[in-house]
């Protein structure tokens, strides 16, 4: 039965790691959007433009705003 | 997520809205509006396309965007030019890189969600953008040498993401989360100690034979130790709470449960410390655990929506002031000192107390005092703040800063101070704290004497604690959040917001209904038109007319138009000469040799028209002359919203109705059908609203006010449930209890019955758990009490409550069809 001590010890520790696991999910703001991850990883995949493309077709309009005022 | 969208025939490819006319379109994409089909061109051309492939009809709607842009647009941001709002706006800047956080309403979507975080294919400099998708949070940062907030600003409000900056997000600075974190690590250590302290008490309960001194040392000891920071830091606001209303002299539901942990922790301390047991460590950890997941339950309701706006979330951030050497520069608000010249354009906000400098000006108040109408004002009268410049740009000199005006001043009543209107809420759950306390502890005494005097004052003691363990109100405290927390989620699907938890009962009590009428009650948008003339008109008089009616920016003016191009299909395209205008009067314009005029009586008179009436009429009314002759007149009123008629037949059956509005009575009539004459309060300011709801409180009327306006702010904080109208639930609102999606109003009456019906579920989860600590005490009087009874009993009547609740507020709501 003393075995039991040990499993004990581990048993709690193993919890005491979780709870540090939690801890750390909390304080890194995970839980502050529950939402927007989840449709985030989804976004490498639909990404036909290069980044390269993009930056140069830059649009005009709000050049122009700047350009008025 | 479907990504292979197919194009809907009828709606507008980019908000989904339904299309008159295909008339809008690229290939076989369908818009309701050009300003929807710029931002898709914008997308399309920019190789961001898949913005429409993660939702289906992503876009917000941008009708009428289209014109503004062009005119005011240049103009509209500029005072992001200013570098001190800048800098009181951004979070962070290093002189090359700057960010901030920005609220956006009108995200919504996985869509909005991609768009956002890849700003910076649409506009160089932008180097990132992170959404926080519950607080419609927008994070960006920029590379100052590149681009600029303004530019950032104009480019999200092009593409239909326009943030929200206002005097309130100046004032107080976004964050981008929500600082719930400690909640989280309360709920998550709770549940943590309860797992554990669980699985070192079932040695115990299962054991056939004692376990050894060894094993209950080690088991007690551990319970101990993770017992101590749910007292300390989980469950302490419990403590927290009960102690401050005992200090008030006052018992909350608070008071029995802190009795109740105070019991289980001390008791169980000391039978594991004096070996006498293994103590209820397990009880106490599950009872704390279930308490703050029925918080959390109450707490994750509407995040994003703003309950407690005030007038400077509707106050702009700053205005132009006209300095001394005649140069226009712009001006935060807060900073703006008596004798300011300013300078306010056509729908732009007045930001304070001031003065009229110019001859004449158009003010529209009907946001801020409810009066429907425009008013003319003269050279050197007061306008009050909150009014908006109609037509011409009007320059003003200001008499008092923003927060000492005539409006602000309501927010300085007793009634908008928060934490009075949260103690007078006086919940179900509250009142009966008081007796049920007593009672239990009368029970505990009583039981505890007698076997003191039967066995020895240790089994006295015994029975007293076990009998506050098991009657700590847990299951009664779980059932207010658990039913009204679902009943919330049900009506936030159907477009009606409610605050919080604890306000809700107040909805189920109300007796008493108090609407506003301009915007509430009328549709603030369309009026009905009679027209009243003496001559019949030609089709060209009639074209002449509305092409007239265009010229003017005069409300009146404008809604003639738009009624005249419905009532008339085939006006002829002419060109009006000699336009004249004189701003809030009347306008006149010649063709050929005829001439139109349009306006007040005064104006037709001093323009020398034969056969004005001597008489005005009680209607507003737009009067025609036409070749210097008087023609007759166009009568407005007010046109009662679609479906209102209705709501308030029902309304009326079980609720007293009144009508409080900043109006005059001239539309009186047209609600005499569904208001007593007495109960139509006409012409009442904001203070005199909130006294009024005062008077109908006194005499123990429960009020629910209906309202939209800031006119409304006094007697929505003073009602026992405030409701918002609104015709988009993310525009700005002043402060309620509630915000209803102005399409719903109209089930209102089913939304109250809905509340009255979940009321009666927390009756009845009252009457379970009672029934739970009834059989549980009988165990504790006879000196039975185990920690196993305990830890049985404790959650399951727990648990029996929250799947009661649920359950049957979902089944109500599917009968009552919401």
């Amino acid at each position: 039965m003393e075995i039991l001590f040990l499993l004990i010890a581990f048993s709690l520790t193993l919890a005491l790691i979780f709870l540090g696991g939690f801890y750390w999910a909390v304080k890194n703001k995970q839980y502050e959007d529950s939402y927007s991850p989840s449709v985030r990883i989804l976004f490498d995949d639909l990404d036909p433009v290069s980044k390269k493309d993009a930056t140069s077709t830059t649009i005009t309009s709000t050049k122009n705003n700047k350009e008025e005022a | 997520m479907n990504l292979s969208k197919t194009i809907s025939k009828d709606q507008c490819y980019h908000c989904g809205t339904d299309c008159a006319s295909k008339e809008v379109h690229i290939e076989e994409k369908i818009f309701c509006c050009d300003g929807c089909k710029m931002v898709y061109q914008v997308l399309d051309a920019n190789g961001m396309d898949s913005y429409y492939r993660l939702a289906s009809n992503p876009g917000t709607n941008m009708a009428g965007a289209f014109e503004v842009k062009n005119e005011a647009d240049a103009t509209r941001f500029s005072y992001l030019d200013d570098p001190n709002t800048v800098t009181r706006l951004i979070d962070f800047t290093n002189g090359e890189v700057s960010s901030i956080t920005l609220d956006i309403p009108a995200i919504h979507c996985a869509s909005c969600i991609w768009l956002l975080e890849n700003l910076r294919k649409l506009q160089r400099g932008i180097l990132g953008a992170k959404v926080n998708f519950m607080k419609r949070k927008l994070a960006i940062t920029w590379q100052n040498s590149e681009t600029t907030l303004k530019d950032v600003v104009a480019l999200l409000a092009s593409i239909g993401y326009e943030p929200e900056l206002n005097l309130d997000t100046i004032q107080n600075k976004q964050s981008f989360f929500s600082g719930s974190q400690k909640e989280w690590l309360k709920l998550g250590y709770a549940g943590f100690a309860f797992g554990n302290i669980m699985l070192f008490s079932f040695p115990e309960y299962l054991a056939t034979a004692p376990l050894g001194q060894g094993f209950n040392w080690v088991f007690g000891g551990l319970n101990l130790i993770l017992a101590i920071p749910i007292l300390l830091f989980s469950g302490v606001d419990y403590l927290k709470s009960g102690w401050a209303a005992i200090r008030q002299g006052k018992v909350n539901l608070d008071v029995p449960i802190s009795i109740g942990m105070l019991a289980l922790f001390f008791r169980s301390a000391v039978e594991i410390l004096f070996q006498l047991g293994p103590g209820y460590m397990d009880s106490f950890a599950g009872l704390i655990f279930l308490l703050l997941i029925g918080r959390w339950v109450q707490r994750k309701t509407t995040d994003h929506l703003a309950f407690d706006r005030d007038y400077r979330s509707y106050f702009p951030i700053s205005t132009t002031r006209i300095s001394q050497d005649g140069k226009e520069e712009h001006i935060n608000i807060d900073h703006l000192k008596q004798g300011d010249m300013i300078y306010v354009r056509n729908k732009e906000l007045i930001p304070a107390d001031a003065l009229l400098l110019d001859n004449e000006a158009l003010i529209d108040y009907s946001f801020v005092s409810g009066e429907a109408d425009a008013l003319t004002i003269k050279k050197g009268s007061m306008v009050f703040a909150g009014g908006r410049v109609v037509g011409k740009s009007t320059q003003f000199v200001v008499e008092k800063t923003a927060d000492a005006g005539y409006l602000t001043q309501l927010w300085n009543d007793a009634a908008f101070d928060k934490k009075d209107k949260e103690q007078r809420v006086q919940n179900f759950a509250d009142r009966i704290s008081a007796p049920f306390t007593l009672v239990v502890m009368g029970i505990a005494l009583v039981a505890g004497g007698y076997w003191t005097a039967a066995a020895d004052w240790g089994k006295g003691l015994e029975v007293v604690t076990a009998v506050l363990i098991i009657a700590c109100p847990c299951a009664l405290a779980l059932s207010a959040p658990f039913t009204f927390g679902s009943a919330i989620n049900v009506l936030a699907r159907n477009g009606f917001y409610i605050k919080n938890a604890r306000i809700f009962e107040n909805l189920s009590r109300i007796n008493t209904a108090v609407f506003d009428k301009t915007g509430t009650l009328t549709s603030m948008r369309d009026s009905i038109i009679k027209q009243d003339l003496r001559v019949e008109l030609s089709q060209k008089e009639w074209s002449m007319v509305y092409q007239l009616a265009m010229q003017s920016t005069h409300p009146l003016s404008a809604k003639l138009g738009s009624w005249l191009n419905e009532q008339h299909q085939k006006l002829l395209l002419i060109e009006l000469t000699e336009i004249e205008e004189q701003t809030g009067k009347g306008l006149c314009a010649k063709l050929g040799e005829s001439s139109v005029k349009l306006g007040s009586l005064s104006y037709l008179r001093e323009e020398l028209v034969a056969n004005v009436p001597a008489k005005e009429s009680k209607h507003t009314a737009v009067h025609l002359a036409i070749n210097g002759r008087y023609a007759g007149c166009f009568k407005f009123s007010s046109k009662v919203r679609e479906g209102m008629r209705n709501l308030l037949n029902e309304l009326k059956k079980d609720i007293r109705l009144f009508v409080l509005s900043g109006d005059s009575n001239r539309d009186a009539a047209i609600f005499s059908d569904h208001f007593g004459k007495d109960d139509m309060h006409f012409g009442k300011s904001p203070q005199q609203k909130l006294a009024f709801i005062k008077e109908l409180q006194s005499d123990g009327s429960k009020v629910l006010m209906v309202g939209d306006g800031l006119n409304d702010a006094g007697a929505l904080v003073q009602s026992d449930f405030g409701l918002a109208l609104t015709e988009k639930v993310t525009a700005f609102s002043p402060a309620s209890d509630g915000i209803i999606d102005a399409k719903r109003l109209l089930d209102l009456g089913t939304f109250i019955r809905f509340s009255q019906k979940a009321l009666i579920v927390v009756y009845l989860s009252f009457g379970i758990s009672l029934t739970y600590n009834i059989i549980g005490i009988s165990f504790a009087v006879q000196g039975l009490l185990s920690p196993l009874v305990s830890a049985i009993l404790m959650p399951v009547s727990s648990l029996t409550i929250i799947a009661f609740t649920t359950t049957v507020v979902s089944q109500l709501a599917k009968r009552m069809k919401i």
